[in-house]
């Protein structure tokens, strides 16, 4: 029982924990395989469609989110909860997600080695 | 569980908020425990705790002196996620050299790569990120 843990929580843009935490993931792939990916609290945000980010000084980080796939990285997952907090829907993201409870997400937090929130 | 050890992740700047500040006093008090003391891995805004270039008020703590007083002493290697520190002006030797600019990372600090965040944490029977 090895396994990495990464939680995406801020929102896109404002700062740049999605795009260091995601290099921080895309590194970890090439040291194990048992990765997780959760996306809660505002870090669902930073995977809807058609983000403009020109205006915001920023390259877009979405095309590298779906690098994940391409690292083997499958175990991403959605909280529930918030998807209904705001308001979306899986088809509103730009990637693959499975949707886990909050219970689910405690018992990951309780099998992982470390968790590492960005 | 007695004898675990620790792998820092510090991603809060040098100054402006109590985190980085807060990280190293964690720090010494691992190596002041029957714990030990892995790594501290600066990423994010926290490889401004690696700047060469610091120069507090002379009635002020300069933590980047706090920090490689730590690794001399206890023989713990201070790493910088040389990726992050480069968006951030934080230069080693020999990306200053190649680019032609200044070196403004302090030499204690070593530059390394995110895998070996991963292969640390891995490792590691305690990951605190602050």
């Amino acid at each position: 029982m090895s396994q990495l843990l990464y939680e995406f929580v801020s929102s896109p843009h404002q700062s740049a924990n999605s795009r260091e935490g995601l290099d921080a993931v895309l590194a970890a792939s090439a040291v194990t395989d048992d990765i997780v990916v959760v996306f809660h609290q505002l870090g669902p945000l930073q995977l809807l469609t058609n983000q403009v980010t020109d205006q915001a000084l920023v390259r877009s980080i979405l095309p590298t989110f779906k690098m994940l796939d391409l690292y083997d990285v499958e175990a991403v997952y959605v909280l529930d909860t918030c998807l209904q907090d705001l308001g979306l829907q899986q088809s509103d993201l730009a990637i693959e997600l499975k949707v886990l409870s909050l219970k689910d997400l405690t018992k990951l937090r309780r099998n992982a080695h470390a968790i590492l929130r960005f | 569980m007695s004898n675990l050890t620790y792998l820092l992740v510090v991603n809060s700047a040098v100054y402006g908020q109590q985190s980085a500040a807060h990280a190293l006093k964690f720090a010494q008090a691992i190596t002041e425990s029957e714990h030990t003391l892995s790594a501290v891995f600066f990423y994010q805004d926290g490889v401004s705790n690696a700047l060469s270039t610091l120069l507090p008020a002379s009635d002020e703590v300069n933590l980047v002196h706090r920090w490689k007083d730590l690794g001399r002493q206890h023989g713990v290697d201070l790493l910088v996620c040389s990726a992050a520190a480069a968006r951030r002006g934080l230069i080693d030797e020999t990306e200053a050299t190649s680019a032609d600019l200044v070196c403004t990372q302090d030499d204690a600090f070593i530059s390394a790569g995110l895998a070996e965040l991963a292969m640390l944490s891995l490792k590691a029977d305690r990951v605190i990120q602050l």
